[in-house]
């Protein structure tokens, strides 16, 4: 087995652990406001995110699948592409997690204070995750047993008769499945072993003096939880990976479609995980208790700022549905083309905004007033916000060019046509939603509800553009990753006749989708907060 | 949960600090025999000192026969030393040591909401004491 370890591999991820290091510490140093309960929370949160977003194992999926092709592919099949493919996203979450535990700071004051315990990882472990995480951690090593026993075959190269009478389709090969087996089984004892010492640093490293020692406790614990939530993810994306590899058929089998179970086991458990929540710290979650109660069950605000934050609550469904309907159609989409997936994301789009525009309809039908005066906001929209939308309008338009350029030169039915009808048509959406807010009837608002009107308004205009933002993040992100192979022919000379995927592409791509979904989820708090009540209290809004 | 504070702005070496109170706490049985103490490491980083401060706390504690390293358990408490007319063996639990137990945070209450010198109510401790 020959094996061949570029010299400089260890130098990038060097640089991105230090990256890493700088930006948490940065996070919970908060020079503007000191370290506080807050910034720790906000601290473990991006541990959490970071962790999770290295934890792809998006580039390994077929991994020990020989392409049906005469040049190499761009499957990992070899032992270095193996190596690099599985053990950097174990790596680097677990690296990620430990960084976390390190970067906390030392004690600054002068008086300092130490319990005379020995702490252990029982002591601080979330047991009901702790045992889920084992099971799924013993399913991924029965799949990786299982597949150990399978006989690899040859990839069967596509054939054409000269007189073009004749033509087969290719079918990838695979590779012993004990040598991805042991790859595999590498990668999940890594993943094991790396968590327990992960785990071990968690509940050994030195408490925080900010923190009193309710919230040092639970920060143990909620760094346990999102620890064992994403190798959670990794053990099960191993096993789909070992379910992919079984589910290939053989040469010579007769097959219309094939199904990775295994998959669909990683689909729930990566769903399950998204919603076991972390958490809070407990002087954080006080503060969040002492807030008033939702505005939409808030008796003493008025029924139209009610009905805009129970929208906001709505919209959450309306994305629901179709994304995790969407979520059942992969293969479909996959198997549709480049614009499968740019379909999915502009009908969610859409529909948020037709929802927000029936919002708007609903509020002026029931509240309005043609004799009230209309108060349009001066500001409807933060620069911050609006900043983001065209920066996210620019990057599609860049991404749309250099892809239909890219498809140009490999002669690709080209995608682009399908996208920007589609994003024409959420844009179409976005002006309907906008005409609704411009024509809505005002809402009387008397004495201490001025401005209420504008205030809704602003709200309104605030999720408008924060739908088409996101969707054009996320569209962004699923072109650069559906369509990466179209890139690569801009940058270097083609080296095979077969279209090469770009794992930069793919990586940036699944960042910027990610940012897209970050965007899309931003809530709008801080103007629910600001609306004009009679009660005069500050409200606290829960919807997005 | 028994723990201890250091104040780096004492005159007292912070590794004398750290033994005095590690003292104190096991003679009036916050710290049981056979009850574990952490790691010289842990211990340290947690006070973000240095490791060599908290070994000769450690050293000395053992030296007087208060604790002892033992090489798979870690650093375990013996015991009270012999005490002519002091706590003796009585724990926590027993109702002088509880009564003085209470005092003493009812004291370290009273200091801190005057706003008092640590070392000057320690020094008034002290003398009442003799």
């Amino acid at each position: 087995m020959e094996f061949y370890l570029p010299p400089a591999v260890f130098l990038g991820p060097a640089a991105g652990a230090a990256v890493v290091y700088l930006f948490l510490r940065f996070v919970v140093w908060a020079p503007q406001t000191g370290s506080s309960a807050a910034t720790v929370s906000k601290h473990a949160f991006w541990v959490g995110i970071i962790g999770w977003m290295a934890s792809s194992l998006q580039g390994s999926m077929n991994a020990g699948i020989i392409q049906a092709s005469s040049v190499p592919g761009n499957y990992p099949d070899r032992p270095e592409d193996l190596v690099t493919a599985l053990g950097w996203p174990v790596a680097a979450t677990l690296a990620v997690h430990a960084i976390g535990q390190l970067s906390y700071p030392a004690p600054k004051q002068s008086r300092r204070h130490a319990e005379l315990s020995i702490r252990r990882i029982r002591d601080f472990l979330p047991r009901g995750l702790a045992w889920t995480t084992a099971v799924i951690f013993a399913g991924a090593a029965a799949a990786i047993i299982w597949i150990s026993a399978l006989p690899g075959f040859d990839p069967a190269q596509p054939v054409t008769a000269p007189d073009g009478s004749y033509s087969r389709t290719g079918q990838d090969g695979r590779i012993p499945g004990a040598e991805l087996a042991a790859w595999l089984g590498g990668g999940l004892i890594l993943l094991a072993a790396g968590t327990l010492l992960v785990l071990w640093l968690i509940a050994r490293r030195r408490r925080l003096e900010t923190l009193d020692a309710g919230d040092n406790r639970a920060l143990r614990t909620l760094a346990m939880n999102r620890l064992l939530r994403t190798v959670a993810t990794i053990a099960s994306g191993l096993a789909a990976i070992a379910g992919n590899f079984a589910a290939r058929p053989a040469p010579g089998e007769q097959y219309n479609s094939w199904f990775n179970a295994l998959g669909l086991f990683n689909l729930i458990v990566l769903l399950a995980m998204w919603w076991w929540r972390p958490g809070e710290l407990p002087s954080v979650a006080a503060i969040d208790k002492q807030r008033e109660a939702p505005l939409s069950r808030d008796t003493h605000a008025h029924p139209s700022a009610r009905l805009s934050a129970s929208i906001g609550a709505w919209l959450g469904v309306v994305a629901a549905l179709p994304l995790f309907g969407g979520l059942f159609l992969i293969p479909a989409m996959a198997a549709a083309g480049s614009w499968g997936f740019a379909v999915w994301a502009a009908v969610i789009a859409a529909l948020l905004l037709l929802a927000i525009a029936a919002g708007e309809l609903l509020t002026g039908a029931n509240y309005g007033s043609r004799d009230a005066s209309v108060d349009w906001p001066q500001q409807p929209v933060s620069r911050g916000l609006l900043g983001t939308a065209i920066i996210g309008a620019l990057l599609l338009c860049v991404v749309l060019v250099l892809t239909a350029v890219g498809q140009g030169m490999l002669y690709e039915v080209p995608a682009w046509p399908a996208v920007v009808g589609l994003t024409a048509g959420v844009f179409s959406a976005g002006a309907l939603a906008w005409w609704a807010v411009r024509r809505r009837p005002a809402i009387p608002a008397p004495g201490k509800t001025a401005g209420l009107d504008g205030a809704l308004r602003a709200i309104t205009a605030y999720r408008i553009v924060r739908t088409l933002a996101a969707y054009c993040f996320v569209q962004t992100g699923l072109l650069l990753m559906t369509l990466s192979h179209a890139l690569l022919p801009l940058f270097e000379e083609p080296r095979s006749f077969v279209p090469q995927d770009s794992p930069f592409s793919i990586a940036a791509g699944a960042v910027v989708a990610t940012l897209g979904l970050a965007i899309a989820v931003t809530p709008v708090r801080s103007l629910l907060r600001a609306l004009p009540r009679a009660a005069g209290q500050h409200l606290e809004g829960a919807a997005p | 949960m028994t723990g201890i504070s250091l104040e780096l702005r004492s005159a007292v070496p912070p590794y004398e600090q750290i033994r005095s109170q590690i003292s104190s706490l096991i003679a009036v049985g916050s710290l049981a025999p056979g009850s574990k103490l952490p790691t010289v490491r842990s211990l340290a980083a947690d006070l973000g000192i240095a490791a060599g401060t908290v070994a000769r706390a450690y050293k000395e504690l053992e030296a007087a026969g208060l604790i002892e390293s033992r090489r798979r358990n870690g650093t375990v408490v013996l015991g009270p030393a012999p005490a002519a007319g002091g706590f003796g063996s009585r724990g926590p639990g027993d109702t002088p040591m509880a009564e003085v137990l209470a005092a003493v945070d009812r004291l370290a209450a009273a200091t801190r909401k005057a706003g008092l010198d640590a070392e000057a109510v320690i020094g008034l401790l002290r003398g009442r004491l003799k």
